[in-house]
């Protein structure tokens, strides 16, 4: 019986030992997840060629402020709510990874294997924060190698070289041709994960096509090819400056105006205009002067500033025009003040140009 | 009600009382006999200087105008009931917490008041009892950094009695001038939607006029 007294006590007492409360994780919540390396499509093999993808997950960070108001008799309190955006790592196994057809490529921890030919589409997901979808072309092994260019797929330039990037299919034979500017079927070199670029000289001005091929490592007859557009010419020509004028923005919701003119520089076209942005948590800021340089490899590179209430904008305004008439790009801005939270906003615009 | 304001009232009503006795002996004498129950109009317009009894109130509101006073009173050559109007205002700077903006006050007052004036035909000291009704709004900004003005408003009604000491001076014919100075207190406080007790609303207000009496 004292035997049995003594179990007993034991026993209660290494199971109150137990109940020790394990450290508890409190989850992350993500609004957005990226798959790193950033791209829409990966090609694979079909004998269990294998990619590891990292995850980075977007967090938006919220607070608020009570702000008080006294007076003689009068109380007032007002809730700012700011929010401010930051990117960080994401351990693979915390997401729930996802292959549209397994039976094409599996994904274990962000790990993606080529099981079969076919199309299989990636994403990760945890809670209500999804990747986009990542393209997985899964290739037999005696067909033609994967590739595909980066955007845009047509552009405007106004001088006679032009970068061309893409990710191709590991151990193909790579080479990009320009028949009218002698860069024949030049062999381009690509990196480790399938990406390359590559400067295409001596172009003449008008429309030109630069074509990429794919080339089978031992099969020169199993290709792809790929192509993209330009629309070179020289600054200040009659055809360039049909760029110049008043062009109509748009964004979510919001259009803005901006103009391009001659620069100074004869061989330069600037950019300016004003644009509004609704911050969230601080409001509506309108005319940010929006002001920059037309590049001529036919880039933006413009900068939004204004300075309002103490509050300090920046941002950055790129892009590029797919002819004389039409424009496409992003931009994002930040609106600091001493004391209070950074906040970011950040969209995607289009422009056609005004008659 | 505070120790130094018993005693001011007890001063007040000391000094009221006395000067009933006197107007009372005046009437009996058979110099003033042919004044005796003449009836006057008494009209007449002040410029003064209000100061709340709330120190608090001077450290917000620092921009305070000058006080605009109406008055009416019919009576003897000793007693008149007597109405006043008075119009208060002043701007100062609210208390913003938690931000770096500057907070803006804008205090409108009013003051009816009607009440018992002594004041003996011959004598150039008066005195006043008074009912005191007033109210007071309040209104207090705070400048949102970017686009717009948050305003919020108060109005608070009171009551409470005032009392007047002054010195009235005849010019010419029925023109007088006069100073005086009124001590007013309010009743009740009460409290706002959050809790605070409301201020004092009453104070002293020193002021100078000009008077006709019909």
């Amino acid at each position: 019986m004292k035997n049995l007294f003594f179990a007993l006590a034991t026993a209660i007492l290494l199971s109150s030992c137990n109940t020790k409360d394990e450290p508890v994780e409190i989850p992350v919540a993500y609004s957005s997840l990226k798959l790193q390396p950033e791209q829409d499509s990966l090609f694979l093999n079909a004998n269990n060629e294998s990619r590891q993808l990292a995850l980075i997950g977007l967090i938006v960070n919220t607070t608020e402020k009570t702000i008080t108001n006294t007076g003689m008799m009068t109380d007032a309190r007002y809730t700012i709510r700011t929010s401010d955006t930051v990117y960080q790592s994401v351990v693979a196994s915390k997401a729930q990874w996802i292959s549209s057809n397994t039976a094409v490529a599996t994904v274990t921890n962000g790990l993606v294997v080529g099981k079969s030919a076919g199309y299989a589409q990636i994403s990760a997901r945890i809670g209500n924060a999804s990747t986009k979808i990542l393209a997985v072309n899964v290739r037999a092994v005696d067909t033609a190698p994967g590739l595909s260019l980066n955007p845009p797929a047509a552009m405007l330039i106004f001088e006679n070289s032009v970068m061309v990037s893409g990710i191709v299919q590991q151990q193909a034979v790579l080479s990009v041709t320009e028949p009218n500017s002698g860069f024949s079927n030049q062999s381009v070199v690509y990196g480790s994960d399938g990406s390359f670029g590559v400067t295409v000289t001596g172009l003449n001005q008008g429309a030109r096509i630069i074509t990429a091929r794919a080339r089978h490592a031992t099969n020169a007859a199993l290709y792809t090819e790929r192509s993209k557009g330009v629309i070179y010419y020289e600054p200040n020509t009659p055809e360039a400056n049909g760029i110049v004028g008043n062009w109509l923005g748009t964004t979510l919701g919001k259009n803005f105006n901006f103009s391009i003119s001659h620069s100074i520089i004869p061989t330069r076209y600037d950019i300016s205009g004003k644009m509004d942005i609704q911050f969230e948590g601080v409001g509506l800021i309108r005319d940010i002067d929006l002001l920059g340089v037309l590049n001529n490899n036919g880039t933006i590179n413009a900068a939004l500033s204004k300075s309002y209430q103490g509050f300090t904008v920046s941002g950055k305004f790129s892009g590029y025009f797919k002819s004389a008439g039409t424009g496409e790009g992003e931009y994002s801005a930040q609106a600091t003040k001493t004391g209070w939270p950074k906040v970011s906003f950040n969209d995607k615009w289009t422009a056609v140009k005004l008659p | 009600m505070r120790p130094s304001t018993k005693l001011s009232c007890g001063v007040f009503i000391a000094l009221f009382c006395a000067m009933m006795l006197q107007a009372q002996e005046t009437e009996t004498t058979g110099e003033t006999e042919k004044k005796k129950n003449r009836f006057s109009i008494m009209l007449g317009g002040a410029a003064g200087n209000f100061a709340n009894s709330e120190a608090k109130f001077n450290t917000i509101y620092s921009n305070r105008t000058i006080s605009r006073i109406y008055m009416a009173g019919i009576g003897t050559n000793a007693f008149y009931f007597i109405g006043k109007y008075r119009e208060f205002s002043a701007l100062g700077k609210s208390v913003v917490a938690n931000i770096a903006v500057a907070g803006k006050a804008d205090w409108k007052q009013k003051f009816y008041s009607a009440g018992l004036r002594l004041h003996a035909d011959d004598h150039p000291i008066y005195a006043e009892v008074l009912y005191v009704f007033t109210r007071a709004e309040e209104s207090i900004t705070t400048k949102d950094p970017v686009v717009e003005e948050l305003t919020a408003k108060e109005i608070t009604e009171n009551k409470g009695i005032g009392f007047t000491v002054g010195i009235a001076l005849k010019i010419a014919g029925p023109i007088g001038i006069f100073v005086e100075g009124e001590y007013s207190m309010m009743l009740k406080k009460g409290r706002n939607q959050y809790g605070r007790a409301n201020p004092e609303l009453g104070g002293i207000c020193a002021s100078a006029g000009i008077q006709f009496v019909l």
